[in-house]
This record gives C-alpha cells, sequence and structure tokens, in this order.
C-alpha cells in the first residue's frame, strides 16, 4: 500500500515542530528520566536498619541474647540502652528510633522455670506498612530465640521435634524492592508521559487557528490523526528506550526474559498510551486543559490501580474493575513478568490483545470525534 | 431589502442563513450570492457576524437554519466535495502558520496537504513567492516574520493549489500599507487571469471599495448589498457633495435600520496653542536584537489632536508605553508638561490619561463600579468622583445604566466608558492606543467626535490608529513604518506633498473592466484595479488621459469615464515609506 502522502506530509511537519522546540524536546525526554530516578532511587517499600533501643531491666545474659540477636539482623540497627519511659517516649516521638522493647526484670527466671515471659515492644504505628514489617521481623526473630532456647535448655534426645521453615522468594531472592519497583516504573512513565506529550498535538492547532488548513483540506481525518500520532509514538518509544537502559545500567535490575518480547508489548503499549493523549486533544478545547485532564487520568491511577504498589488481585471489588480498565495495569503485569520471571508471549498474548484493543478503542474515537468543522 | 436575484450564473448561493452560539446569535437571516469571478467583500465592525459567514460558507461551521451552496454543492450536508476547490484563510495575522517552519516549509506543507503534483506545485510556488516579494525569505522560520509579511505567506499558503474560491478572513487587518498594495494585487491578478473568484472580509470601507460588490453587515444582518459603485452612487453625495464613501453609506444604512440619527461628520474645530505639551528627541526602545523603536523625533502642541498612523508591529504602542512611563527607553528624551518622561513618574502620571489597546475595563465589573475604580487608582477623592461620575456617564452615554457589567456593552460604547476612565482625573494629555479597532462606523464617528471635544477643552490628545481613513480627522500625524517615522505633518500637507511627487491617479471606468485592464496593462504597467475601476498613477493626467481614450477606441472597448482622483492616505502612505528606503 502506498502511505499517503497527506499522511507524510502532517507526520513530517508535526516532528519538525518538535524538533525546533527545544523546550519540548528537553521535556520530552528530560522528564521521564528525572521521574525514573527520583522514583528508582527514592521509592523504596524494604525495612532495614530499623533503629530501636532497649530498657533492659533484666540485664542478665539471656536478656543480652536476644537483643544481640536484634541488633545483628539486617533489619534492626541498635541505637542506645535506657532507663525510663519518657526516654523512650521521647526517642519515638522525634523518630531517632521506631521500636523500643522493654524486657521485665525477671524475664530470664521466669523462662528458666518454662513459664512463658512477656517483653513488650513499642512500635511507631505511623507508617502502617512499616509497622507490619517490623513486627514480623520481631515475629521471626522472637521464633528464631524460642526455638534456640528450646533445643538449648532441653536435651536433644527429649527435644520436641518442630518445623521449620526454610523459605525462599523466587524471582526476587534478596526481596529487593528495587527489582520490582523499577520495571512498574516503566509502566507508570510510559503511560502518564506519552499520553501527556500527545495531549498538545491537536488542540494545540485548535489553539492556533492551524487546524482550519486541515478542515478546509481534503485530507481525511484517519490520515490526519495517523500523521499526528505517528511522531509522539516515536518519541514514546525513544522514551521506552531510555529507561530501559536506565533500568539496567543505572539500577541494574536484572531483565530475565526476552528484551525483544518486551520492545514489542512496549511498541504497542505506547501506541495505546499516545492515542489516549490524542483523543484527549481531539475532545478538549485548550493546551492546559488537555494537559490537565490528562495528568489526572493518567498519573494517578497508574500509580494507584495499576498493581505498581499493591498486587490488583489484593484490592477492594471496585479498585479492581479501575484496575481491569486502564492500559497501565496490562502492561505492568507483562513488564514485571518479562524482568523478573522471564515470561513471554505465551503468558501474555491475551494482555498483547487487550492492549491492542485500547488502541483500537482509543484511536477510533478520535477519528469519530475529529469533524471536519467547528461545531 | 430587497432579495438577490439568484441566477444560475451564482458561483455561491446564501439563502436565509441563521446561526446563534448558545443564545447569542451571529448571523440573522441572511441571503446573498456571489458570481464567478468577482471579489466580493463581506463588511462590518467587529462581532457583526463576518467570520460565522466566512466558515460557514468555507464548509467548517453548520448554520442552524438556511441552505449555502458553493459551486452547486450544499456545504450544509457534503461540505467534503467542496475543499478541494477551496481555499480559506482565517482570521488573524498567519495564526495558521507553523512558527517553527520556514516559508518554504511552511509552503511545501501545503502543497503536499493538497497533493499539488510536483512540477505544477513548483511552478506556483516561485510565482507566489515572487508576487508577495518573500523569496528572499524562503529560509526564515515563519515565526520571524513581521505581520505584513505573514500574512502574505499565509495568502501563498491558502493559494498553492489555485482554488478556484478564495475565502479571505480580514486578510489586511492591521497590516503594512506595502504588503496590502502586494496583497490586492495578487488578488486581482487572480480573479482577472485565472478567473477566480474571491470572498473576503474587511472592516476597512475606504479599502472595501476595491470590491466589485459588497454586503455591509451589522449585528448579524445585512442591511445594504449591491455593486459598489451603484450603493456609492444611490447614496447620493455626502454633505461636500462628493461621492459618498462606502463608510458613508454604512452610516447611511446603519442610520435607516436602527433609526439613530446620522452622526454629523467630524468637524476640526480646535487651533492648537503653540505651547508645546510633548517633546520626544531620539527615543528608542531595543528587545534583546530587536528595534521596537528607532529614534523617533516629534512634538505635540496643547490642545492638538496627534495621529499615529501605521500597521500592527510599527512601534506605535511602544512609544505610548514610553511617555507614560511603563517602558524605559533604551536611548533618547522626552518631556511631557515639561517633566522628563521615566524619571518622576507619580507626578507625570497625574497629568496623563491612557486608554490601552483592547484591554482597559474590567469586564465582570459594572459600569459605575468600573469608573469608581479607576477614580480609586487616581487618588481622587470621593467626593470629587461623587461629581465628576455623572459627567463620565453623560459623556459616554451611559446614564440609567450604571449597574449594566462593562462586559455586556457594545463594543462601541464599551471603548466611550474606556475613554471616560481614562480622563476621569482631568489629565492634560489623554493616549489613546487604537481605540476604533473594530467598532462600527457610526460609533467610530461618535467617538471621534468626543476626541475633537476633548481637544476643545484644550487636552492634548495622542491617538494611535491602523485606519487609514481617520488620519483625516488628525490635525498633525505621523506615519510610522518599522520603527521608525516615516512622515510627519499634517494629513493634507502630507498627501500633497506625495501628490506633488509621484502624481495623481487616473480612474476609468468602463463596463469591461476586465479586459480594458489587460489591453492597458502592456502601455501602463502600474495601472491596477480598485473595485469594478482602473487606477492609474500618472505625472502627466492630460496627456495620458488623451492616450487611454485612444488605446480603448482603437481596441474597440467601451469607456464610461475617465477622472482624476486625489491621493488616498494609503498611496500617501507608501510614498512615505518608498522615500525612506530609498533616502541614504
Amino acid at each position: 500500500m502506498r502511505l499517503s502522502r497527506r499522511l507524510l506530509a502532517v507526520a513530517e511537519k508535526e516532528l519538525k515542530e518538535i524538533l525546533r522546540d527545544k523546550l519540548y524536546l528537553s521535556l520530552a525526554f528530560g522528564v521521564p528520566l528525572l521521574l525514573f530516578i527520583l522514583f528508582g532511587f527514592g521509592l523504596t517499600l524494604d525495612v532495614n536498619n530499623i533503629p530501636f533501643a532497649v530498657i533492659d531491666q533484666n540485664r542478665s545474659p539471656l536478656s543480652r541474647a536476644l537483643v544481640d540477636r536484634l541488633a545483628h539482623s539486617r533489619y534492626f540497627a541498635f541505637q542506645t540502652h535506657l532507663q525510663d519511659y519518657q526516654k523512650l517516649y521521647e526517642g519515638l516521638i522525634d523518630s531517632r528510633i521506631r521500636l523500643g522493647l522493654i524486657i521485665p526484670p525477671n524475664f530470664d527466671r521466669t523462662l528458666y522455670t518454662g513459664r512463658p515471659s512477656e517483653i513488650q515492644a513499642l512500635i511507631d504505628g505511623a507508617f502502617p506498612d512499616r509497622a507490619s514489617a517490623i513486627l514480623n521481623y520481631l515475629d521471626i526473630i522472637q521464633q528464631e530465640f524460642n526455638r534456640d532456647l528450646a533445643m538449648g535448655w532441653a536435651r536433644p534426645e527429649t527435644a520436641t521435634p518442630y518445623i521449620q521453615v526454610e523459605s525462599r522468594a523466587w524471582f526476587n531472592p534478596d526481596l529487593q524492592s528495587r527489582n520490582f519497583i523499577v520495571p512498574g516504573l516503566i509502566a507508570t512513565n510510559l503511560f502518564f508521559y506519552s499520553a501527556l506529550l500527545a495531549s498538545i498535538a491537536v488542540v494545540r492547532e485548535k489553539e492556533s487557528g492551524a487546524i482550519f488548513n486541515i478542515y478546509c483540506s481534503p485530507i481525511r481525518p484517519w490520515e490526519y490523526l495517523l500523521g499526528k500520532l505517528l511522531p509522539y509514538w516515536g518519541i514514546g518509544f525513544l522514551n521506552y528506550f531510555l529507561l530501559v537502559a536506565l533500568a539496567q545500567f543505572v539500577f541494574h535490575v536484572p531483565l530475565r526474559g526476552s528484551f525483544f518480547f518486551l520492545t514489542g508489548a512496549a511498541c504497542l503499549y505506547v501506541g495505546v498510551t499516545t492515542s489516549l493523549g490524542l483523543l484527549i486533544s481531539v475532545l478538549l478545547r485548550t493546551q492546559v486543559g488537555a494537559m490537565l485532564l490528562t495528568t489526572v487520568i493518567t498519573l494517578i491511577p497508574a500509580f494507584i490501580y495499576s498493581g505498581f504498589f499493591i498486587s490488583v488481585a489484593s484490592m477492594g471489588r471496585e479498585a479492581q474493575v479501575m484496575a481491569h480498565i486502564l492500559p497501565v495495569t496490562y502492561f505492568m503485569e507483562i513488564v514485571r513478568g518479562v524482568y523478573l520471571k522471564g515470561l513471554g508471549l505465551q503468558q501474555y498474548w491475551p494482555s498483547l490483545l487487550i492492549l491492542a484493543g485500547f488502541f483500537i478503542a482509543f484511536f477510533g474515537l478520535s477519528l469519530r470525534r475529529l469533524k471536519k468543522r467547528l461545531d | 431589502m430587497a432579495a438577490p436575484s439568484l441566477t444560475q450564473s451564482s458561483l455561491i448561493e446564501v439563502q436565509q442563513v441563521t446561526k446563534a452560539y448558545r443564545h447569542t446569535p451571529a448571523v440573522q437571516d441572511v441571503s446573498f450570492a456571489v458570481q464567478a469571478g468577482e471579489v466580493f467583500g463581506l463588511l462590518g465592525p467587529d462581532g457583526a457576524g463576518k467570520s460565522t459567514l466566512m466558515q460557514i460558507m468555507a464548509g467548517v461551521l453548520r448554520p442552524d437554519s438556511g441552505r449555502v451552496h458553493v459551486a452547486s454543492v450544499d456545504v450544509t450536508t457534503d461540505p467534503e466535495a467542496i475543499k478541494s476547490r477551496i481555499g480559506y484563510m482565517p482570521q488573524g495575522l498567519g495564526l495558521n502558520l507553523y512558527d517553527a517552519l520556514s516559508v518554504a516549509e511552511n509552503i511545501d506543507f501545503f502543497g503536499h496537504l493538497r497533493e499539488v503534483p510536483a512540477e505544477v506545485f513548483q511552478r506556483h510556488k516561485a510565482e507566489l513567492l515572487a508576487s508577495t516579494q518573500l523569496a528572499p525569505f524562503v529560509e526564515r522560520p515563519a515565526g520571524q516574520l513581521s505581520g505584513g509579511m505573514r500574512q502574505k505567506l499565509a495568502l501563498c499558503c491558502t493559494l498553492i493549489h489555485l482554488p478556484e474560491i478564495i475565502f479571505l478572513d480580514e486578510p489586511t487587518t492591521g497590516v503594512d500599507p506595502i504588503s496590502r498594495r502586494d496583497f490586492w494585487l495578487i488578488i486581482n491578478r487572480l480573479v482577472v487571469e485565472q478567473g477566480a473568484t474571491v470572498v473576503l472580509t474587511t472592516s476597512y470601507l475606504d479599502e472595501a471599495e476595491r470590491c466589485h460588490r459588497v454586503a455591509l453587515l451589522h449585528k448579524g444582518r445585512i442591511i445594504a448589498q449591491g455593486e459598489t459603485a451603484r450603493l456609492q452612487a444611490a447614496a447620493g453625495s455626502d454633505s461636500q457633495g462628493r461621492i459618498c464613501s462606502l463608510e458613508e453609506v454604512f452610516i447611511r444604512a446603519m442610520a435607516q435600520e436602527t433609526a439613530v440619527p446620522i452622526p454629523e461628520p467630524v468637524a476640526l474645530c480646535t487651533q492648537p496653542r503653540p505651547e508645546p505639551m510633548i517633546q520626544v528627541e531620539e527615543l528608542t526602545k531595543k528587545f534583546g536584537a530587536f528595534t521596537a523603536v528607532d529614534r523617533v523625533s516629534f512634538t505635540i502642541y496643547q490642545g492638538e489632536i496627534f495621529g499615529f498612523l501605521g500597521p500592527n508591529g510599527a512601534g506605535k504602542t511602544t512609544v505610548i508605553k514610553m511617555l507614560t512611563g511603563i517602558l524605559k527607553p533604551s536611548r533618547g528624551r522626552g518631556c511631557i508638561a515639561g517633566l522628563p518622561i521615566g524619571k518622576d513618574g507619580s507626578r507625570i502620571k497625574a497629568h496623563l490619561g491612557y486608554m490601552s489597546q483592547k484591554f482597559s475595563l474590567y469586564r465582570d465589573l459594572a459600569v459605575a463600579e468600573n469608573i469608581r475604580l479607576y477614580g480609586r487608582v487616581y487618588g481622587m477623592s470621593r467626593v470629587a468622583l461623587e461629581t465628576r461620575l455623572p459627567e463620565i456617564l453623560a459623556l459616554a452615554d451611559l446614564q440609567g445604566q450604571e449597574d449594566r457589567l462593562a462586559g455586556d456593552l457594545p463594543l462601541g460604547i464599551r471603548q466611550r466608558l474606556a475613554l471616560g476612565c481614562a480622563i476621569l482625573h482631568r489629565p492634560r494629555v489623554v493616549f489613546l492606543d487604537e481605540p476604533t479597532s473594530g467598532v462600527d462606523p457610526i460609533a467610530r464617528r461618535q467617538f471621534w467626535q468626543l476626541i475633537c471635544s476633548l481637544a476643545g477643552q484644550g487636552v492634548t490628545i495622542m491617538v494611535s490608529t491602523h485606519y487609514m481613513d481617520e488620519a483625516q480627522y488628525c490635525q498633525r500625524l505621523a506615519f510610522m513604518h518599522q520603527g521608525r517615522i516615516v512622515g510627519l505633518g499634517a494629513p493634507e500637507e502630507l498627501r500633497q506633498q506625495a501628490e506633488a511627487a509621484s502624481g495623481q491617479h487616473l480612474e476609468i471606468s468602463s463596463p469591461q473592466f476586465r479586459q480594458v485592464l489587460r489591453a492597458l496593462q502592456p502601455y501602463y504597467p502600474r495601472a491596477f484595479l480598485h473595485g469594478s475601476r482602473i487606477h492609474i498613477p500618472t505625472k502627466t493626467p492630460d496627456q495620458d488621459r488623451q492616450q487611454i481614450a485612444d488605446l480603448l477606441q482603437s481596441a474597440g472597448l467601451p469607456l464610461a469615464a475617465i477622472t482624476t482622483t486625489p491621493l488616498t492616505m494609503e498611496d500617501t502612505f507608501i510614498y512615505f515609506i518608498q522615500e525612506q528606503q530609498y533616502a541614504p
């Protein structure tokens, strides 16, 4: 098929305008880079080196053993011994410590008599995720402590058999949240930014009056819209390569799956997000409005509903519905699956089909809504 | 109004078209027809409905009711069928251009968009670039062209596929006189040589006399239409016994339609007192590498009406802003009422009134609220303000309408109110920056009467305008072109100076004016079409008159009349621009 001359003229003109607009161009590549680096380094879900203090009223070898165990794990960082509650309270208030342990005076004696002894843990619960992570770590350490205590105290031959869970986290053995966050950022960044860049494509001409050139010429709407879409698609696709390179060389996130599959999927995905921007551009009348609307409907949902933080499966019912009407959710699955689990076409062809459906819907709607008329 | 006859030869037929935006009617029951091969003008002030009609004819706006046929195609139902045959240039100085693209790239884009075959395209492009004198600038980005050049480039882009029907929405508004002349030469050549049909809109009624036929629009209705010359003849003669100008025709038609009395022609009544009020020497303003105002010197006397005439971007507003202390001059000196400008801002400002271009009222505030706000900004006492308020209301003809929002007033009245606010604190000098832009002719005349009465009270007035015909209302005027004053003096003196140097125009009327023009052009290459008449600049009118009569007789072409016409203000302006360019 011979490509339409009018389509090529529109695409070429658009590309020239973009390339000559230094501000737009630096925004087109600078902002996603900045967002990626800011989030990539700054956003971590890991809880390490939690500062804690102890009021040890027991001062026995056993109580010291417990404190040592905490202090030597990578999750906790011992700060100081304290004498009274007031100091502990102050430490928690001004965030010098996140955890305060209080070991009662008769801690060791109670244990040696075979009765359970309680210790008190005061946790900074301001950020619930971190608090529950602290609780989990404490729980593990407490279990290990109990086990060792039982083993050492009773004679081995009379020891009660117990189950020890040897857990290994697959796909991300070190449980590094970066390996999870960075691929997710590729999905959210491309969703938000490709749409934003494309959202001014048509509306800018409406504002300037250049749209009349289109309205009054014999060009067909599909030629115009596809010609408009292609340069922005290209920019979005270039951004994808930039982000993948950053993930590889700056964040050292291992890519387990096929780069070619990921790139193909990203190409389709960027087509979806740019055509969403295009649709907004066709619908609205001002650049400011188009950019604002695009930001609101892409940026926030991209982080909240896409499974970026919380997996879609564990969301509430309404949130799950929200997640499934967003293209970002499908690409989020793909990009994480390819990065972390090495999955590919075999698992993700349905997602690709859904993304293709989004593209057809967005572009089709843009076509329907572009009337070569003012009214 | 008689219904226009819709003959078979009508290329465009507009029948009973009505269009409203929300509840504001833009066009009401409008009918007219455009014949093939003519220049048809839709005339009227801002908001008369000109652009709406153009958009409807170009098939980009659907009317609420009525029928519009263009080349036998019903554009209300099948607009796409005519798009390859039309060219449409929207309003605004080249707003439809792509600023980042060069002149050549802009034209190329339109060529591709219209799928003009390569060899045809190259030929048209070269011709258009030559006739618009844009050829030396092909590599320059459109964003760096002057207003007039942008408009000419937009015209090139509109004409690149040689459309049969050309719609031009306010193509010459704010454009410099040389670009305007080039522009009309192209339009007339298209019509005479290619048989194209041109529909254009304008708010310049003097310029509209160049159209073969016109329709006068006021508040969305046609108040008069017909052949330009016949309309002028039918209106009779004006107060000085000359043929009515189109402006006079418009004013009389408006007066008939709206039953308002015809305002008296503006008469200059004041003799300026020989006491200088504003003195400016070598005033210069640079914005980076761009010189907006270049070594401007002039003196304005007390009680004088001093006009600043020039296109958009000539530097008129910049001069006014330097005089009012809003901008600091890069070089040069000036003083107002003996006080140096740019130094003691607050003392000088007590003597000044300033009415800025377009915006000077708060549209969401009521009439009286606007006046009170201005009064307080100028530090008037409450008592002084309350005694002045009724005077200003009377001046703006707004008694009893104190509570109307300024935004709801018609443009003409709003401008009078803005003037009232500017003179609230009884300044000695008033600066008016394009106060009549887009205002209807009656309101424009009333506004000038107001200016004259102010001058009669001894107020010194400096007024800028891009309406050439307003020059006659000024006692002295300065032609501004590209930041420089190219001519300075009383309007009639300037005109006579130009006439002495470049001669008068011979005006030739003939029923077969197109053929006459073609027959005369080999002998008189400077001959051009002015409406359905031919103008030939000449220094030897009697000799040429005889030669033309002989030429036409031998060619067997009918001749109705040959008369000499005085140079227009636009011709005068062009003469001074060219003088300046050839000066060392």
